[in-house]
């Protein structure tokens, strides 16, 4: 025990100091061999690559540093916590102070010249700092830091001006080259094992946060509250003055400057903790519970072994691929990627993460991301600063991604929102029986949710992120993956990529837009029925989705029987969001058939004028913009980059396989008159919708349960039970927005029943009964609009629901086809009774639709009694277009 | 005690490094005034590309609104940082979370003067952008 007592007495922390100071010197210089002060970072990345040895030289060097200014500090406060003061003399204990800036200049300069992002942000830090120095800022930027972009003056002092001069204050200081040999040996294997473990940081380049080194992170922090940054160049000045002033004071002044040292030291303590801990992306407070905690916050904590196993290294044949990241050693043959994200150019790492600076398959693939994209990691995929930062911003803003109507609309149908228009997000679900309804059934539907599972979009995907709309499995790559499942040994998908790329095909809508309003399905002609799987007859007009829902074949959409794709009409703002949070699919969407089938003169504008997206967009579906004038919507200008005006004629191109089409003005009964003014184009060309009624919900805690939200499984759910599912012309409702009125095709949005008691084990929570409908966009476009009587003379048109006029006594009479709902009394899949207003004034999905009011009724059905005699294409129907009134006394 | 003539001594020695040490900080200042105007840059020439908004191009940045184009400095106020990333129509410095809109105003401290404008010529037909450092 007394021997290993000496030994302690011996090593002193100024002992290990001088042996910290005598390694870090050593290893300098032969780091000085692999490092280029011309392509510093370059040159880093090649050490950590495909030089293990320097790696390790690096590691040595950046620990013994890092370990010789603490055990600096530590010997400092162990100078200050001496009862008796030891004074030297007055020039030593000047150089002495400010070799503690010295040591500290060193340090920095030595961050400096890893060159990564760090590092260039903190020399234009170190560069403003000094400039604002009184007098001569200038000069010593200048002389100490050079210009920006060349690190040539910063290494020379790093190596010799700062160097020697630490050397010979040590030397002045302690009178001895070399420490104790225990003290040596001691620290020498400390730093040596740390630095096989703990490999020294290097910024990946694409993670947002920027830090400076741990030594600075306290001033990074007051810094952060320091408007005027020349404050701080006191504080440094004031703690080396105290630092010298210390011997030479009375007991007072003394007492007084260790008081202060402490204080600073401890603030500067807590300082640097909130900055290594809670500072993330762009200095913002980020707590550890927060997503992406881990990645904004601890990435510059990220350290690993070094392997000298160096077997992946072909020495003889080192290509640009592997000094650009350890991943494309093993993965530089992958093929399927399109150009714009070939590996070769940007490397696996932008999108997949990991680590690109090792060889070593686990540390390279530890926190690697099997499935970017998803909205959990885009932030550090996808969305990245030199990636498409714009369109992550945004992507909350999307109604796909936060569901707003859908939530709103199900919250106002449980009574829980006194409109149905309230902002919402399917981040802030509770646990309302609405909100449960929505997790149980509906908000599987929605860009946030994960994929979890590698393989193609299909019909019974879900979510996805980025994936959900941009993933493409080729035959390759499908049949690479099939292989893999079907025998893990197989690993030929690791060289068969799936594409990430714009074409975008109806097969990646399918998933979510087949159910609810089940626009995809409407658009490909096939009705959802009731009938089980069993009962599905065998035949062209039946259609199986998902193994057991049964669709009819009705109608398909002229445009898809054209070869329309969903995202030849729907733009980029449109589905990945603008910014703006929507109430409803009808505010985000801009585009409306009149941009195409436009009258007069058309809404375009210029390849010059195009915003940025759209441009690259164009140009990547089209080629060169240069000279071409595009349509735009008239709905927020959004260029329509499919389109062209040429010599006053509008083209269309579709833009996943290039069909060509002129685009039609709209029909002569469309535009004759002003009988139709109000009339919008999918109100007549619609052939059909979907319209389901007689819903019953209801809560049952014996059901095996899914929080979609959540994705876990759970015990109770709401039930659906499900009515009569109906495919025919739809009705007609009354939208105004902004003063102005449109008649629009609507369907029976909720005509339902909801056992809320069932939920909340409530007495008072009776069944709510609701007669709401919706607005539909029924994406079932026949060329010929409706027949003049399928609306006139209708009642499902005019919202009485399915049944017959008859004249009786002269008299317009309506015989419905369902019986009376005894909660209202109307017909099960009417709106309004016949000639009647709407009983009460919660009638619809939109706080402005609107049934037909009584006297638009009249009028409507007016037309209608003249075509149970006149036909429609009669001289005198045709003369009623122009002027009804005057056409009827005639 | 010293001899007087050893002071004299000491005096002349301490003001002859004295003169030496002024000399050579004033060779030092015109060395460096001279290098900066040797290597000072005119110009900074990059593509132009119309169709986009933002274009961070080394030490600037290239807004176009509405038809107009302005050229900012990157160079933060605050403490110099370069910025390179726009989010939510405002610049965002990434070292210590100070913001700007596109007119190159502060809208969120620590910085609080303007990113400075830049002087830029444009050829159009070639598609370039000429900023005056």
């Amino acid at each position: 025990m007394k021997k290993i007592k000496t030994i302690l007495d011996k090593n002193t922390y100024g002992q290990i100091s001088l042996a910290l100071l005598l390694i870090c010197l050593l290893s300098g210089v032969l780091l000085a061999i692999p490092f280029d002060v011309g392509k510093p970072y370059e040159s880093v990345k090649t050490m950590l690559l495909l030089n293990p040895y320097a790696s390790f030289i690096r590691n040595v060097h950046f620990w013994s540093a890092q370990l010789f200014l603490v055990f600096t500090m530590v010997h400092i406060w162990d100078y200050f916590s001496l009862k008796e003061k030891f004074i030297s003399k007055a020039g030593i204990w000047l150089r002495l102070s400010l070799g503690i800036l010295m040591i500290f200049m060193a340090m920095l300069t030595g961050f400096l010249l890893k060159a990564d992002a760090d590092s260039l942000q903190a020399f234009r830090i170190l560069e403003t700092l000094t400039n604002e120095v009184p007098f001569t800022g200038y000069l010593l930027s200048r002389s100490f830091l050079g210009k920006e972009g060349d690190l040539q003056v910063v290494y020379i002092h790093h190596i010799a001006t700062l160097s020697i001069f630490i050397a010979i204050i040590s030397f002045e200081h302690s009178r001895k080259t070399w420490p104790i040999m225990s003290s040596f040996i001691f620290t020498m294997i400390t730093v040596v094992v740390i630095s096989y473990f703990f490999t020294a940081p290097l910024h990946d380049g694409i993670n947002p946060s920027v830090k400076g080194p741990w030594y600075f992170v306290g001033f990074q922090e007051i810094l952060h509250w320091l408007s005027s940054t020349s404050i701080s160049l006191l504080l440094i000045a004031l703690f080396v003055i105290l630092i010298y002033i210390y011997p030479f004071g009375g007991e007072k002044l003394s007492f007084m400057v260790k008081r202060s040292l402490l204080f600073f030291s401890i603030a500067y303590f807590v300082l640097t903790l909130n900055g290594m801990f809670f500072r993330g992306e762009n200095w913002k407070w980020t707590w550890p519970w927060e997503s992406g905690y881990s990645y904004s916050v601890l990435s510059s904590f990220r350290s690993w072994p070094v392997d000298f196993n160096d077997e992946n290294i072909n020495v003889d044949n080192i290509n640009k691929e592997q000094k650009k990241e350890g991943c494309l050693t093993c993965h530089a043959d992958m093929q399927g990627l399109t150009t714009s994200h070939k590996p070769q150019a940007l490397g696996c790492f932008p999108c997949h993460g990991g680590n690109p600076y090792s060889l070593n398959k686990k540390v390279a693939h530890a926190g690697m991301e099997l499935i970017p994209g998803n909205f959990s990691n885009s932030d550090r995929t996808c969305g990245t600063t030199d990636c498409h930062p714009g369109i992550n911003s945004r992507k909350k803003s999307s109604l796909m991604s936060n569901l707003s109507g859908m939530i709103s609309v199900d919250r106002y149908v449980f009574n829980e929102n006194h409109s149905p228009d309230v902002l919402s997000s399917v981040d802030n679900l509770g646990n309302s029986p609405a909100d449960e309804h929505l997790k149980n059934l509906c908000v599987v539907c929605h860009l946030d949710n994960d994929k979890t599972e590698t393989g193609p979009i299909n019909e019974k995907s879900r979510g996805g992120g980025c994936l959900a709309c941009h993933l493409n499995y080729d035959e390759l790559s499908a049949t690479a993956l099939y292989a893999h499942n079907f025998n893990k040994s197989d690993s030929s998908y690791l060289r068969y990529h799936p594409s990430i790329s714009i074409k975008v095909s109806n097969q990646h809508c399918f998933g979510c837009h087949s159910r609810s309003g089940r626009i995809s399905t409407n658009y490909e002609g096939w009705h959802e029925t009731t009938l089980n799987a069993e009962e599905m007859t065998a035949g062209k007009s039946y259609r199986l989705v998902e193994g057991s829902r049964v669709f009819k074949f009705q109608q398909a959409d002229v445009h898809h029987k054209l070869g329309v794709s969903c995202i030849d009409c729907h733009n980029s703002y449109e589905l990945m969001g603008n910014g703006d949070i929507h109430a409803h699919q009808e505010n985000q969407r801009t585009i409306n058939c009149g941009d195409c089938h436009f009258t007069g003169k058309a809404n375009t504008v210029e390849a010059d004028m195009l915003d940025e997206e759209s441009a690259k967009i164009a140009f990547m579906r089209f080629g060169s913009n240069k000279g071409k004038t595009f349509l735009a919507t008239a709905k927020r200008n959004i260029p329509l980059i499919n389109t062209e005006l040429k010599n006053d004629t509008a083209f269309f191109y579709t833009k996943n396989n290039k069909k060509k089409f002129i685009l039609k003005k709209p029909g002569e009964t469309c535009i004759k008159g002003n009988a139709h003014d109000k009339v919008s184009c999918s109100a007549c060309h619609s052939a059909w919708a979907p319209s389901c009624i007689g819903c019953h919900n209801k809560y049952d805690e014996g059901e095996a349960g899914f929080d979609m939200q959540k994705n876990l499984k759970k015990q109770g759910s709401w039930v659906e039970y499900i009515g009569v599912f109906n495919a025919h012309a739809p009705a007609l409702g009354m939208r105004e927005t902004e003063g102005k009125q449109e008649i629009i095709p609507v369907v029976p949005g909720m005509v339902l029943t909801i056992d809320i008691g069932s939920y909340t084990k409530q007495s008072r929570d009776s069944v709510i009964f609701q007669r709401l409908f919706a607005p539909a966009a029924p994406h079932t476009t026949s060329k010929k609009g409706r027949g003049c009587k399928s609306c006139h003379y209708n009642p499902v048109a005019l919202g009485y629901g399915q049944g017959a006029f008859h004249i009786e006594n002269k008299k317009l009479v309506f015989e419905p086809k369902y019986e009376s709902n005894i909660n209202d009394g109307l017909p099960e899949d009417a709106w309004i009774g016949f000639l009647s207003e709407a009983k009460k004034n919660k009638f619809a999905t939109r706080s402005n639709l609107f049934p037909l009011s009584v006297e638009e009724q009249k009028k409507i059905l007016r037309v209608g009694l003249c075509l149970t005699c006149h036909e429609e294409g009669s001289t005198i129907m045709q003369e009623c277009l122009t002027d009804f009134n005057s056409t009827r006394k005639g | 005690m010293l001899s007087h003539k050893e002071h004299n001594r000491r005096f002349f020695m301490k003001s002859a490094l004295a003169v030496v040490a002024l000399a050579f900080f004033g060779l030092w200042d015109k060395m460096l005034i001279r290098h900066k105007q040797i290597n000072k840059a005119a110009t900074f020439v990059f593509p132009l590309d119309l169709n986009k908004k933002i274009s961070f191009a080394e030490n600037f940045i290239i807004i176009r609104s509405k038809g107009n184009i302005k050229v900012l400095s990157s160079r933060c106020t605050h403490l110099g940082c370069r910025i390179n990333e726009a989010m939510n129509d405002q610049l965002i410095c990434p070292c210590h979370g100070s913001s700007y809109d596109f007119d190159g105003n502060a809208t969120k401290g620590p910085a609080v003067s303007p990113l400075a404008t830049k002087e830029f010529i444009i050829d159009k037909e070639n598609k370039t952008i000429s900023i005056i450092s």
